[in-house]
């Protein structure tokens, strides 16, 4: 990502020079701290109301008996992570949260999670391979009640707002499996 | 929501679990996020932000118009398909100018819809949770997770023109 950034900015700063595009890249590049304040004050103070009901949950032992209920699979998958492990709680609850629409839940049971993913990993520079799940786990993110997008369908008329979940399902299912797939190819290989 | 909430204070009296101070302690954990989230997001929306108005983006979407024009794919499918991993709010907005134009039912309008639904903001997705445990090196996961958005993106495609 370092270098990625780095080789970027200065390609696209050059190519927008070069394009006449001056005032708009200095108008982006001032808004940008500001809309950066606003999406991470959104995550964090949402957060706290949700991690502060997570916290409840662990201590009274109710996101124990839920990665319990769900660890035939879980475990399956992050084979890595013992089965008494906080880690297994916090991904099981992320799983759910962005299962049922519910976003800062879901960000801040994934952010958790990938805290405890931390403290236990081996190498302190180079991700785990339990990290990468969880990397595939949210960003082919599919939710049963997709509510934004429901929102902005019936705002346009459509007839059938929700007809089109059942494909986001199917397809982020297979995106999925095909992820966890080719990451059991890639860590045997 | 409050269905949720209910059932773990329920649990929670049920368990005799001192709720007031978990919570408390819980809402003030997500608080101290806000430094260490914060820069690698701005360098984030920056670059973004560059992306967009400096027209590179613009440029691409024209270039793979012209790979893609054998397969008569619509111009605003490729600029979702390129806007969709990198900003969630962008690729909506897009996703709305589409309705506005072609309605709800349309070809555009339902594989649009697809590619906004069935993944995610993949780039902000592995920064924000790696840059919250201050990992600098993000393995194959950028390079996997950008493909499988391509294998989704295929999908969604593929769905509206055949099935939905």
């Amino acid at each position: 990502m370092n270098k990625i950034w780095k080789y970027l900015m200065i390609i696209t700063i050059c190519f927008g020079l070069f394009h006449q595009k001056a005032d708009s890249m200095m108008e982006g590049v001032l808004t940008s701290p500001m809309n950066a304040f606003e999406l991470v004050l959104s995550i964090v103070i949402n957060g706290s109301l949700w991690n502060g009901i997570l916290n409840i949950a662990q201590t009274s032992g109710l996101l124990e008996s839920l990665s319990k209920l769900l660890s035939p699979i879980f475990g399956f998958i992050y084979k890595d992570i013992k089965h008494t492990d906080n880690a297994l709680q916090f991904l099981t609850t992320n799983f759910i949260a962005n299962l049922f629409g519910l976003g800062a839940l879901a960000t801040m049971s994934g952010l958790k999670a990938m805290k405890r993913l931390d403290e236990i990993n081996e190498s302190k520079d180079k991700p785990s391979r339990a990290m990468m799940t969880l990397m595939i786990f949210n960003t082919t993110g599919f939710s049963l009640f997709p509510t934004t997008i429901l929102g902005v369908r019936l705002a346009y008329g459509s007839s059938n707002p929700s007809d089109f979940i059942p494909y986001i399902i199917l397809i982020g299912l297979i995106a999925l499996l095909i992820g966890l797939g080719i990451q059991r190819v890639i860590d045997r290989g | 929501m409050l269905l949720i909430i209910l059932l773990v204070l329920l649990y929670g009296a049920y368990k005799k679990v001192d709720m007031y101070e978990s919570f408390i302690v819980g809402a003030k954990e997500a608080l101290s996020l806000f430094t260490t989230l914060y820069p690698t997001l701005l360098s984030l929306l920056v670059l973004i932000s560059l992306l967009q108005n400096s027209g590179f983006f613009g440029w691409i979407a024209n270039l793979l118009g012209i790979i893609f024009k054998h397969y008569q794919l619509p111009m605003e499918l490729i600029g979702m398909s390129i806007l969709r991993p990198i900003s969630g709010s962008g690729s909506l907005a897009f996703l709305t100018q589409i309705y506005e134009i072609y309605g709800t039912e349309e070809f555009i309008a339902k594989a649009a819809t697809l590619i906004q639904g069935a993944t995610d903001t993949t780039f902000y997705v592995i920064t924000l949770y790696f840059s919250s445990v201050r990992m600098k090196k993000y393995g194959y996961s950028m390079a996997l997770c950008l493909f499988l958005d391509v294998i989704s993106i295929s999908l969604a495609i593929f769905f509206a023109l055949n099935f939905f």
